[in-house]
């Protein structure tokens, strides 16, 4: 069997290559890990490179076989989050450097969910279109299946309904922090950037969007997808199988468990409240729902009455909208009719934060969790799964009412148990990877999380992506987390800097080596 | 014009005016005009100003607004003291003028509220925001005056907001190729359902008596709410005469079922047969006729929301109380808080419509050996008026019933089961010798449904019931049960503080159940009073009591979030006899008041840990171990309602 491993040894790209083992890390001055070459073998020879693309996934799975290295890609794409960061312009380079290490032939493609940051590379970088023909099989989460008409209108009306957040937003006056998060998920949602493009000053690597890149995968690289949910069995190409591959689908959950991907009849809730307010903006007179003359202005209700008429007015109709001593806000504006106008108009954004994240979570939780075994190493890819499909395999019960007591399942114990690889889930998100799994991972392993920081939520409400703690969590027991974020690349000559909050820590790294590339990480086990 | 009294050196002072007429659709406008559709509300008098706004400082008090979001104007408030409102009993019902619009909304939400203080026996307050120990007065988030937005907004929704401080009514384009009643396109508004503004007025009543039944603590928390909005509005039905007669008649006395006979019919092969037995599928088809006279109408009683369902293309009601027929396995599988909400409806609407079949038995048995058929849809008219009074006043019973009951929950983390325990309780408290056996009717039906409480360890009523304290508790010195219009601000300082010094005693606490460190909050004390089945007055107090506690979602790593974890107790007091009374000096000290019941949700012990760990999922499983504070824990109702 040829070691991919041997290979990248023998042909060290200088310039940007730093690698750490099992058996010696130590700092050099600037900070980047080097480390002797000679180091401990790798025992499978299988190779997970993850390109440092920004806030999106792209990893690269090569699996060595009889016939050569096998390769897999595991999703392609980058978004620019709320702060217009996420995006750092090296998807291009990265697709270019994937196209000369696997010399134009893949094995397998895995799309694990449709967002912009797992699918945009594919109608961005050109590069795919040189692989049709070259491609063995291409995996996609069973919700992607066109052959089921109602789950066919499903994605057709999440992705209606998302570029409505995004035209609807684009069109706001308003640029608080909220609308920028609520845009930057409609926008990874559609792969869209045009209705956002002005909202910031950085331009992202631009091009492609979500329906091309679907579009290429279910009909231009000339191999049918397949589509898949837990219980069934993958249909590996016959290539990886010759190498000894294995794959188990995880999640998502069957269709008919849809109350475990908390679907929620999104139209009716956000859908509705988009159509009749774009409606309103098209042609406002069409829903002026009264006759001009009824129309009047809160001052002079009680004008002509008398002034003890009108004291008594403010009193009671305004009472809590009344400047108060206390409270200082009321105080700065003391029309009371101006706070009412406010806290009405106010009540509505939130209404659609809570839809744009129940759409982000509900695509989330679409993902293809697969693991593969290879030589009796276990590599899970999470793809964004949150809680509903997570626990759908997590648990013996079958309910979503679930064990309160929180004990998994078997299953859910084998698996997380005898783990050498985790994907981290959604860029290190808590919402992505559930506690319960946490604690039941084993000691020693690689954990590979491909993220960009200060891309989406804040740590003021504990809410940033990658979550820092969890980040901590995952990194105990001897377990070694890898962000993407971690790493320098160079796009056009130019440095782009780990994250300052990324501290590397790759010290306990107990098999294996980590090897750093010009746009990637490696991880040899 | 104000309407106070006017007062003369001639002539005695006149009295107010216990109630006052308000026009408003029984339905919505979709029903059209027949069958009482247009209807006068008895509403309570208050003294009012344009808006309408309620002219006094009472606890309850609204306040309509008529602010419209969508195109920023003011629409010019109703006056309804106007004597040209007042000569004709209230503003016709009318689509195209806001005025009505107004009253209507007005007048729903009174009556729904004065529905409640019946049923409570107290005047309610709304809700007041979680505040530090020993903070006094108004704080931003209490709302003092519950406000209503008629047309708030362009959108297929109505929701209960407690940042607006108030109900925001949506209006909105009916459904284009499905319409149902409405003409295409035309424009509906949600403020003018009866059963939207009781719906939604009902959840800002019961985040006034229960602040912790909004904090999402177990998947049965939201559903409760909405099942519970459900019930008020469903109840209501029962009170419109003319619609009850005719369902009456329609159904051959059957109310529960779900299609009627049609207007007319050549012959009976045109009916729609519904099968024997109580409940039905709600997806059952309709046989169509191509005469609308003999086209089968929905029982109009067990449909909610009918011209909203409707324009938003559903071809139907919102939603019906006959849900699916009676099974354990929906309650294990919907999570969905509307769909889970159904099952407590349907559960409460068997037990009621059983109740109804069981009492009017008799009559139907009288009317049958008679010669008497049921299935003509020819009831005689004294029988049928006859069946609609004891459905009219079971359906108040009922509503008194589950209402009543939300006193008897504990405070925190409600389950179905707590539910259940609650009306079980009140009712052995209040009417212990009920001929009819509601409380049976309604455990059966709860267990048919798989609604069981978790505590108890059989399902006898004496055990499903709370037991009372099960060992003497100190009584409670100094608490003022004031009248029953309420408490004034000094009786409220002095309830709270005579609380607060009770829960000072270590022994108290510890009797109570509370762990010994933990502060104690005090966020409700309500004096009650309730008629008892002989006619007397009785008069208690109902307390809340609670306790938090910051748990972190993983043991020993609280910087990964934490979520707060409450328990506490619902204490149910009486007002000490008048002859202890009398041996007090009445204004300064007043004697011990007794504990009869003590409500808990304990924050230790077996129980606890469960609910602690139930509750660590629950929140993980709705995604909100991310972010900070409490509020993420709230309900948003409105993305609950994903229209209504």
């Amino acid at each position: 069997m040829k070691k991919i491993a041997r290979k990248i040894v023998k042909n060290p790209n200088a310039a940007g290559k730093a690698r750490v083992s099992s058996r010696t890390a130590e700092k050099n001055s600037s900070g980047t890990n080097q480390a002797n070459s000679g180091t401990k073998k790798n025992s499978s020879g299988l190779r997970i490179r993850m390109y440092r693309v920004g806030f999106g996934d792209f990893f690269l799975m090569t699996v060595p076989s009889p016939a050569g290295p096998q390769h897999i890609v595991i999703d392609c794409g980058v978004t620019r989050g709320k702060t217009g960061k996420g995006d750092i312009g090296t998807i291009k380079q990265a697709v270019a450097d994937m196209a000369r290490e696997t010399g134009g032939k893949l094995a397998l493609i895995i799309i694990t969910h449709r967002h912009m940051d797992h699918i945009i590379g594919f109608s961005r970088c050109p590069e795919f279109e040189g692989f049709k023909g070259k491609v063995d099989g291409i995996w996609m989460p069973v919700w992607e299946n066109e052959y089921q008409s109602h789950v066919k209108k499903l994605q057709e009306e999440l992705s209606e309904m998302a570029l409505g957040v995004q035209n609807h937003l684009a069109a706001a006056a308003d640029r608080s922090e909220e609308t920028l998060e609520l845009l930057a998920m409609a926008e990874n949602a559609t792969g869209d950037e045009m209705a956002s493009r002005e909202m910031f000053g950085v331009a992202g690597t631009g091009g492609g969007n979500n329906k091309a890149s679907l579009d290429l995968l279910k009909e231009g690289l000339g191999v049918k997808p397949q589509y898949y949910c837990k219980g069934q069995k993958p249909e590996l190409p016959k290539a990886l199988v010759d190498a000894g591959l294995t794959a188990e689908i995880l999640g998502p959950p069957p269709i008919d468990a849809i109350q475990f991907v908390k679907l929620k009849d999104l139209k009716k809730g956000v859908g509705q409240y988009l159509d009749t307010n774009n409606q309103a903006a098209a042609d406002p007179k069409k829903l002026c729902p009264f006759a001009t003359g009824f129309e009047c202005l809160p001052e002079t209700y009680a004008q002509e009455k008398t002034e003890e008429y009108r004291r008594q007015y403010r009193e009671y109709a305004f009472r809590e909208w009344q400047a108060t001593t206390r409270d200082k806000q009321a105080q700065e504006d003391p029309k009371p009719w101006i706070q009412i106008q406010r806290a009405v108009e106010s009540a509505q954004p939130e209404v659609l934060l809570t839809a744009v994240k129940q759409l982000d979570s509900f695509l989330n939780n679409q993902s293809l969790v697969v693991l593969f075994t290879f030589n009796d190493k276990k590599l899970l890819f999470a793809g964004d799964a949150q809680a509903g499909n997570w626990e759908y395999w997590l648990y013996d019960d079958d309910k979503p009412d679930r064990a309160p007591s929180g004990k998994l399942g078997e299953e859910g114990e084998k698996v997380l148990g005898h783990l050498d690889f985790y994907k981290v889930g959604h860029h290190g998100s808590t919402n992505a990877t559930p506690i319960a799994a946490v604690n039941a991972m084993n000691a020693g392993f690689v954990a590979m999380c491909s993220t960009q920081e200060d891309s989406f939520g804040s740590v003021a409400n504990a809410s940033e992506v990658p979550r820092v703690p969890l980040m901590k969590a995952l990194a105990e027991k001897q377990r070694t987390v890898v962000r993407s974020d971690q790493i320098t690349v160079k796009v056009n000559g130019e440095a782009i800097s780990p994250a300052p909050d990324a501290p590397r820590d790759w010290s306990k790294l107990g098999a294996g080596e980590l090897v750093i590339g010009p746009c990637y990480v490696d991880y040899l086990l | 014009m104000s309407l106070s009294p006017q007062s003369s050196k001639f002539c005695t002072r006149l009295d107010q005016p216990v109630t006052r007429p308000l026009k408003a659709y029984a339905f919505d406008p979709s029903m059209g005009r027949v069958l009482g559709n247009e209807m006068s509300l008895q509403v309570r008098y208050q003294p009012l100003l344009p808006g309408p706004v309620v002219r006094n400082y009472n606890y309850d008090a609204i306040a309509v607004h008529d602010y419209d979001g969508a195109n920023k104007v003011w629409y010019e408030p109703v006056d309804l003291d106007d004597p040209g409102i007042l000569i004709r009993g209230g503003l016709d019902p009318s689509e195209s003028d806001p005025r009505f619009h107004q009253q209507m909304v007005y007048a729903v939400a009174t009556e729904t509220i004065q529905h409640f203080e019946t049923a409570l026996g107290r005047r309610i307050n709304w809700k007041r925001q979680d505040r530090p120990e020993g903070v006094k007065g108004w704080l931003r988030g209490d709302i003092l005056v519950l406000n209503l937005y008629p047309h708030a907004m362009i959108a297929r929704n109505a929701f209960y907001s407690p940042e607006a401080h108030g109900i925001l009514f949506g209006y909105f384009k009916a459904d284009d190729k499905e319409p149902g009643h409405n003409l295409p396109g035309q424009t509906v508004f949600t403020c003018l359902s009866h059963d939207i503004i009781a719906h939604e007025t009902t959840h800002a009543i019961i985040d006034g008596i229960r602040r912790y039944f909004t904090e999402q603590t177990n998947m049965d928390v939201p559903a409760f709410h909405e099942a519970l909005a459900d019930v008020v509005a469903l109840f209501r039905h029962f009170s419109h005469k003319e619609v009850l007669l005719d369902t009456i008649r329609r159904t051959g006395g059957a109310l529960h079922k779900y299609q009627l006979l049609p207007d007319a019919a050549t012959s009976p092969d045109d009916w729609y047969e519904p099968s024997p037995g109580i409940h039905r599928d709600v997806q059952s088809t309709r046989r169509e006729s191509s005469i609308v006279a003999q086209i089968s109408p929905r029982n109009p009683l067990v449909e909610l929301a009918q011209q909203f369902g409707e324009a938003t293309g559903r071809n139907r009601a919102l939603r019906s109380a006959l849900g699916t027929k009676p099974n354990s396995d929906d309650i294990n599988k919907y999570t969905e808080p509307h769909l889970r909400g159904s099952i407590l409806v349907a559960a409460i609407f068997d037990a009621f419509f059983s109740i109804y079949v069981r009492s009017t038995a008799d009559l139907f048995r009288i009317y049958h050996a008679g010669g008497g058929r049921t299935d003509t849809g020819e009831l005689p008219d004294a029988l049928a008026n006859r069946l609609a009074t004891d459905a009219a006043r079971l359906a108040e019973q009922f509503f008194q019933v589950c209402v009543r009951a939300i006193d008897y929950c504990p405070p925190v983390d409600v389950t179905y089961g707590d539910y259940l325990r609650a009306i079980i309780t009140a009712e052995r408290d209040l009417r212990p010798n009920d001929p009819m056996g509601v409380p049976n009717a309604f455990m059966e039906a709860f267990r048919l449904r798989g609604i069981v409480p978790e505590t108890s360890s059989y399902f006898s009523e004496s055990a499903i019931a709370w037991s009372k304290p099960d060992r003497e508790l100190n009584p409670v010195p100094n608490l003022n049960f004031g009248d029953p219009n309420g408490l004034t601000y000094k009786q409220a300082n002095q309830n709270g503080d005579a609380l607060r010094s009770y829960l000072q005693l270590p022994e108290n606490r510890r009797a109570l159940g509370f762990l010994p460190g933990e502060e104690i909050k005090v966020p409700s004390f309500h004096p009650m009073f309730r008629i008892n089945p002989d006619g007397s007055l009785r008069t208690d107090m109902v307390v809340e009591l609670i306790q938090r506690e910051d748990i972190p979602f993983v043991e020993g790593k609280k910087d990964l979030g934490s979520f707060p974890f409450r328990g506490g107790v619902t204490l149910l007091i009486s007002k000490p006899l008048t002859d202890e009374l009398d041996k007090t000096d009445k204004d300064k000290d007043y004697p011990p008041a007794n504990i009869r019941y003590v409500i808990s949700k304990h924050l230790h012990g077996e129980h606890g840990e469960m609910r602690k760990d139930r509750q660590r999922h629950y929140v993980q499983r709705l995604g909100l171990m991310e972010g900070s504070g409490d509020d993420r824990f709230q309900i948003n109702f409105a993305m609950m309602h994903e229209g209504l």
